[in-house]
């Protein structure tokens, strides 16, 4: 549970019975299938379910003006050179922080 | 569609840059801006109407001895993807940065969710087989019980009749109080734990 946000998981027959219980005690909106919950997005299908936070990731990517970067299987530099400190500003340490998570 | 599309081409074209500043209403920040307006005193009207009928506050002479905390109405207009207005949006809340600690509130920290929680219910669920299923609270504060005495100044505007100077018994956690997520958390563990 989130502040007004639920989550229930059970066995099908019990998940509406379990419901019921709920909206009988609080005024309760029925979201259905679990799909969007705090930022994380979720597909369930029969014998699997997708995680994504893309609408996160876009949010991000938007934050820090970087909508038009090239996405890359291994986010890091593989030839790394040092820099030397004269050659480059130092960023802003908390905007860097909130970047990186 | 046909509708929706031709509205975004209205909103578009630059000449008509007028129709786009009346489209985009600002939100009134006081109860003088808003009561000007018919949509702003029907939403007004229903929410005090919401509150008195669920008994959330009772209109009691101003205590002596306590101190009252301000009150506020506040607005919002939600609007569709489109930028067409969806709902004009009002709350009545309590100013309860105004309230004293140790007398009308206590403690005000409450739990949350972390993304682990949720990752092991999702993974819990995929290997029983099971589906997630989410549902939203409406209100959720307003079910929330408070035990202290708390007082706030009767909606401007909505102040009953030959009792002007009265003022309200919060009988439930309300917006804006310190303790409301507090008591609301409360509330559910309990239902929950039983």
């Amino acid at each position: 549970m989130y502040v007004d946000d639920l989550l229930l998981t059970w066995i099908e027959g019990q998940i509406e019975e379990c419901k019921k219980q709920l909206a009988t005690k609080f005024d309760m909106k029925d979201l259905g299938l679990m799909h969007y919950y705090l930022g994380l997005e979720v597909w369930q299908g029969p014998n699997e379910v997708y995680l994504g936070q893309g609408k996160h990731v876009i949010e991000i990517l938007k934050k820090f003006d970087m909508m038009d970067c090239e996405p890359m299987t291994t986010p890091m530099i593989t030839n790394l050179k040092r820099l030397r400190s004269s050659e480059s500003s130092p960023m802003d340490p908390s905007r860097y922080r909130q970047l990186i998570g | 569609m046909g509708q929706h599309k031709d509205h975004l081409e209205k909103v578009r074209d630059p000449r008509n840059i007028l129709g786009m500043l009346q489209l985009i209403k600002a939100d009134p920040s006081t109860f003088e801006e808003a009561v000007e307006h018919r949509e702003w005193k029907d939403a007004m009207n229903e929410e005090y109407q919401c509150i008195i009928k669920n008994g959330i506050l009772e209109i009691v002479p101003r205590p002596q001895d306590k101190s009252v905390v301000n009150s506020k109405w506040i607005y919002k207009i939600k609007h569709e993807v489109d930028g067409s207005i969806d709902k004009y949006k009002e709350r009545f809340v309590a100013r309860g940065f105004s309230q004293l600690e140790g007398i009308e509130y206590e403690e005000t920290f409450a739990p949350t969710t972390r993304y682990t929680t949720i990752r092991s219910l999702v993974s819990l669920a995929a290997s029983m087989g099971w589906n997630i299923h989410q549902m939203h609270l409406k209100t959720a504060f307003l079910n929330g019980t408070i035990d202290e005495e708390v007082y706030i100044e009767q909606p401007l505007g909505f102040e009953v009749q030959d009792r002007k100077a009265y003022v309200c018994r919060l009988k439930k956690a309300f917006y804006g109080l310190k303790q409301a997520p507090r008591a609301w958390y409360a509330r559910m563990d309990a239902y929950l734990q039983e």
